[in-house]
């Protein structure tokens, strides 16, 4: 297994994290037929700007991200980076704030108050990011097959309970979703900026790439028509949690447990510590390296980070105004995928041509 | 200082295990779990709900059956909360049992079936069902019968092959036909039966939480039929002989020509005569079983039809055809023009 | 009486097992000195007079003897520490000899703690030299290199390390001898080795992997790694230790393909039933009952029934109790042993399932997990997942379900944290091929 291949492994894992949190609700309220070309859409949109991206990563081989906005300026650098360390916090905090509400709903835990499953799920998050990035690559190996199992005996049962008709019309009635604002959310929801923290001789290839979005579309496309081919478009909208829901008509008559939706939960925990791991790593590894600090400043600085997280976790007052900072948080996110991209490639094909003008003199 | 930090820990990991007994946790013997609910409506505005729930004790079965009366259901669930032995869970609800009083009143069923599906604890798999009879009356006619048996309703509602009449209604279908553009759906009747604790009795169709008919077990299988069920084991009694169908399967074609839905429908069944009269060919039967089901067809399709109540969901078969917009149409403008041409094949073994 | 002789003599005066013997040899005396305890003195006498008649003059005896002639004082002292037959002549020539020592380590035995099914039954024992032989009668290639370290403060230990060149990295190698030549301290159990290379506080996962058996030492090699041996310590032990060595033996080779495959995959599940199960049965006793299925429910309920104890605190007592149990095992005699199961687990169990102190289904739990957390290979590995399962039940009994997933993720990054030398405890195999030759 080499590292390239557990990177993306680990990118399919924070990426489900993402995907299963309110991307299906945003999709189905932002369109009401043909919901694999708002997903296609959005996936292409991705795709761009991950090979804009990783074209402007190999332009500095052995350089990351932080260490090529340094070349550009110490200013530059700070003002975008450090920024963004506290976008990553608060997409921790309200997003683990959002899961952990929806996992207690889903392990029907009620009487658990919310606080201490977010204590849990930031502790053992922290806990990964602090443990670096080697360990996370390791564990994401294991992961990834789990919860791949785990989604597969989940979409294997529902099955009994799909309409397909359910899902028609197979064509969107209008592209208006183009234009709606929750469509530029949806970019948000994508760990591609991790590209960057690697140095990009060590980082994935064009292919890997490619897989990587394979099965993340796939995913979304799970994600969205697992709820489609139960209920329709029409019922879809009035629920709340919908793969949730979906997974849980299945009747398990010949299985120990009476709800598989604990499999679902379980994969969807698995997913959110390893997304909000690698955020507090990025975060921990933003700090680190624009201020230059030494390494163990590192955990010290994730740490705190983790204790942020948590604080903002705890006091978003409800349900509304979670999603609504969850939506706030990643469309910041969005903004940041479309900008870091676009800069460091110009940076990138400006400073060819610089070298290429310096070497002919 | 370094032994003082490993004190701390284990402090930390002894005040853990105390915290075990945070948030109130039950234990699976003190929690009491219904396995059946009953709704009912008195006078006007009085509900009743009905409870059983199994009692747990080493050697032998008992139940409880307890009733309550409130103004609102909230009220009653509440009520029943307070006055419970131990702490009241609903995930283990096998059955909603729905009165018929009530269940005609469309308000009253709407919100009955947003209740069940919005309290969380309550499973979305149970099944939901209508009765005539006095449901406390049923509880205990089951329990007098069967004792604490917490699969026999599943049992009874899933025989497939061994009786494919019969059919079950989850509380996610309810709810998802209160939406739905272009389905409808039915939900079984049951009554009390002295023997074998209840009876079925066909199902009631229900178009947006509206009851619109009724329909006996017979005719619910062709509903069946349409619903990608097997007749596979079902025994028909024609006036001069006996059949058993082994294997049935259907095909549609829905197509559309100036705003008129038209679905063709074939019925390829296999059956196998069991008992017949003297003289009487399998000619003879073919047709007679052939006649039979086309008939019993269009009387339950031109009633659906005449209550706007698509229940065989041939409005899905259109969903491609028209769109999102013209969906919402379908029940009052296209289902009323849609023309059914329904063929049976019946082949011997 | 030279003052060598002399010197020598004042040295040992408090040691009693200390001989000098006279020998007279053409008008020569000689003395022959060393521990009793250490060398068979009968027959290094009958071998040194055989010599003598062999030889023609006192000088030629020492030649004959020994290649190690007129050396210093301290040296012979030390030979005679470690048990060297040490002649002096009067007339000051000395020659240290190796003899015939006294058996003090068994013969080669059967594994006493693995149990090779269809295998081949030898197994290491104490004598360092015995266990290398053991080795290179199975590898016998020149390519398998030996170099031993003496280290120690009090007493010299050896550490014999064993690799083969070229196929395990020279880096690695370098980075091992390194660290041993900077112990100073002594080395007195394994785990003491086991912190200088690199000191694991809170896990308990050790560097290095203890096995018995000599296949498993030559087919570890082979992949590789490398294999340490302690003077004195019945086992190899391989360097480093990764996961799969606790689901994988070498043994299991001998076995058809699919076999060895389920074999394996049972082993696996064991070690997931040992983490899980206990932490299960809490979880949908106390905390998720709901996703039980309705009959399951009802007859977990009723197996409850009248139990006064909390589903945490059953469990931990039922748990300590069977860790007791194992433990009083191994500290008695095999005779008594048994017995001791039988008391432990039998009339103990029923009793407290009669006393309606504990539910029957958590006996029948307990027992699993006993069962299960017994086909981990290696005693060590065994031990260290039973002692994981006290973190997951705690999880589980806060949390329930939820808990119990996040626990075995928890314990899966754990394990994926830990690396010797930067390889990673949880690699498949040993990644790099060494430098070629």
């Amino acid at each position: 297994m080499t590292q390239r291949v557990q990177m993306a492994l680990l990118v399919c894992v924070a990426s489900g994290g993402f995907v299963y949190l309110l991307y299906p609700r945003l999709v189905t309220s932002s369109t009401d037929s043909g919901h694999w070309v708002m997903v296609l859409f959005q996936g292409l949109l991705q795709i761009f700007f991950m090979l804009i991206y990783k074209k402007g990563l190999d332009y500095f081989p052995d350089k990351d991200l932080i260490d090529i906005f340094r070349q550009m300026g110490k200013w530059v650098a700070f003002i975008i980076l450090v920024p963004y360390a506290f976008i990553l916090t608060s997409m921790v905090g309200f997003g683990l704030r959002a899961h952990s509400e929806e996992i207690i709903a889903i392990l029907r835990m009620s009487r658990t108050p919310y606080w201490a499953v977010l204590a849990f799920l930031v502790f053992i998050s922290a806990f990964t990011a602090i443990k670096g990035l080697g360990t996370m690559l390791r564990a994401s190996v294991i992961v990834f097959i789990i919860t791949n199992l785990l989604i597969m005996f989940n979409t294997l049962t529902v099955t009994a309970n799909f309409d397909f008709y359910n899902a028609f019309p197979v064509w969107p009635s209008s592209l208006q979703f183009l234009w709606d604002t929750n469509f530029n959310f949806l970019t948000g929801f994508s760990p591609l900026l991790f590209l960057g923290f690697v140095p990009s001789e060590n980082n994935m290839k064009y292919s890997h790439l490619f897989w990587v979005w394979t099965y993340v579309t796939f995913i979304i496309l799970l994600s969205v028509y697992i709820p489609l081919f139960i209920f329709g478009q029409e019922t879809v909208v009035k629920l709340h949690y919908l793969v949730e829901e979906a997974v849980d008509t299945v009747d398990m008559r010949w299985f120990i447990f009476s709800r598989q939706t604990i499999f679902f939960g379980m994969s969807l925990i698995a997913f959110t510590i390893f997304l909000n791991a690698l955020l507090l790593w990025k975060a921990g590894q933003l700090m680190q390296k624009t201020f230059n600090w030494k390494k163990n400043k590192r955990s010290y600085s994730i740490i705190a980070f983790s204790s942020l997280a948590f604080l903002m976790g705890l006091y978003v007052p409800n349900q509304y105004m979670i999603e609504k900072s969850v939506e706030l948080s990643t469309g910041i996110h969005a903004l940041l995928i479309v900008i870091i991209p676009l800069i460091i490639f110009i940076y990138g094909v400006i400073n060819r041509r610089r070298m290429a003008v310096y070497e002919k003199k | 200082m370094k032994r003082n930090s490993r004190f701390k820990l284990f402090i930390v990991l002894i005040s853990l295990t105390f915290l075990c007994g945070c948030w109130n946790i039950k234990e699976i013997n003190h929690r009491t779990t219904p396995l059946y609910i009953g709704v009912s409506k008195e006078n006007d505005d009085e509900y009743i709900v009905t409870m059983y729930v199994p009692v747990t004790q080493s050697g032998e079965s008992e139940s409880i059956i307890a009733t309550k009366k409130g103004d609102t259901l909230s009220n009653i669930f509440r009520q029943l909360r307070t006055d419970s032995d131990s702490a009241l869970d609903y995930s283990h609800v096998q059955l909603i049992v729905i009165q018929e009083k009530l269940a005609e009143n469309e308000e009253e069923m709407t919100k009955l079936i947003r209740l069940s599906m919005a309290v969380e604890q309550l499973p979305s798999q149970a099944l939901v069902v209508i009765t005539d009879d006095d449901i406390k009356k049923m509880f205990s006619n089951i329990d007098k019968l069967l004792g604490t048996h917490g699969t026999y309703v599943q049992e009874f509602f899933y025989k497939e092959e061994w009786a494919p009449e019969v059919s079950s209604t989850h509380i996610w279908e309810l709810y998802r036909s209160l939406y739905s553009y272009t389905e409808d759906i039915n939900v079984p009747i049951i009554t009390i039966d002295k023997d074998t604790g209840i009876g079925f009795k066909g199902t009631a169709i229900f178009k947006k939480g509206k009851l619109t008919g009724r329909v006996n077990p017979k005719e619910n299988l062709l509903l069946n039929l349409f619903h990608h069920d097997n007749a596979k084991g079902e025994i028909e009694s024609l006036g001069s002989s006996g059949v058993i169908v082994l294997n049935s399967s259907l095909y549609m074609t829905p197509s559309m020509k100036k705003n008129e839905p038209l679905v063709s429908c074939d019925l390829k069944i296999k059956i196998d005569v069991i008992e017949r009269n003297d003289g009487v060919t399998d000619k003879q039967i073919q047709g007679e079983f052939k006649e039979l089901i086309e008939k019993q067809f269009y009387k339950i399709f031109t009633q659906t039809q005449e209550n706007k109540a698509d229940v065989f969901g041939f409005g899905q078969y259109f969903r491609n055809q028209l769109s999102y917009q013209e969906l919402k149409k379908w029940r009052d403008e296209y289902y009323p023009k849609l023309k059914v041409n329904f063929q049976v094949h019946v082949s011997m073994k | 009486m030279g003052n060598l002789v002399q010197e020598i003599k004042s040295k040992f005066a408090n040691h009693d097992d200390f001989f000098i013997h006279e020998e007279r040899f053409n008008h020569t005396a000689i003395f022959l000195m060393g521990y009793k305890t250490l060398i068979n003195f009968t027959k290094s006498k009958l071998y040194v007079r055989q010599m003598a008649e062999l030889s023609a003059s006192v000088d030629e005896l020492f030649i004959n003897l020994s290649d190690q002639l007129d050396v210093k004082a301290e040296q012979l002292i030390s030979a005679i520490i470690e048990g060297k037959l040490v002649v002096i002549s009067e007339k000051n020539r000395n020659a240290i000899m190796e003899t015939v020592p006294q058996t003090l380590s068994r013969s080669i035995e059967e594994p006493k703690n693995e149990n090779p099914l269809q295998g081949p039954f030898d197994a290491f024992g104490e004598d360092v030299d015995m266990n290398i032989g053991l080795l290179r009668k199975r590898l016998n290639t020149d390519r398998l290199y030996h170099c031993s370290y003496q280290v120690g403060e009090l007493e010299k230990r050896r550490i014999s390390i064993l690799y083969i060149k070229g196929k395990t990295p020279s880096a690695l190698i370098e980075k091992i001898i390194r660290k041993l030549k900077q112990i100073e301290t002594d080395i007195e159990s394994l785990e003491d080795l086991n912190k200088h290379f690199g000191y694991r506080k809170f896990i308990p996962v050790s560097h290095l992997f203890v096995t018995e058996i000599p296949i498993q030492a030559v087919q570890s090699l082979k992949k590789s790694r490398v294999v340490l041996f302690l003077d004195n310590y019945p086992s190899a032990l391989v360097f480093p230790h990764l996961f799969w060595d606790m689901f994988v033996t070498e043994n299991d080779r001998n076995f058809p393909f699919l076999l060895s495959f389920m074999v394996r995959s049972l082993r696996v599940i064991g070690a997931l039933a040992t983490l899980i199960l206990p932490g299960l049965y809490v979880a949908l006793t106390s905390v998720n009952p709901d996703l039980l299925r309705i009959d399951l429910a009802l007859f977990v309920a009723e197996s409850r029934e009248g139990i006064p104890l909390t589903p945490l605190i059953e469990t931990l007592t039922m748990l300590v109790l069977v860790d007791l149990t194992i433990e009083a095992i191994v500290r008695l005699p095999k005779s008594i042993g048994s017995t001791i199961t039988m008391v432990g687990g039998i009339i103990l169990g029923q009793a407290m399932v009669e006393a309606k102190l504990v539910s029957q289904l958590l006996v029948i739990v307990i027992a699993a997990m006993v069962i299960a957390a017994s086909t981990i290979v290696g005693v060590q590995n065994s031990l260290y997942i039973r002692s994981l399962k006290y973190f997951i039940l705690f999880a589980a009994s806060i949390f329930g379900i939820l808990g119990l997933f996040t626990g075995l993720l928890f314990i899966c990054i754990l394990l994926a944290s830990l690396t010797t030398f930067d390889i990673p405890y949880m690699a498949f195999r040993f990644p790099e091929k060494g430098d070629s030759q």
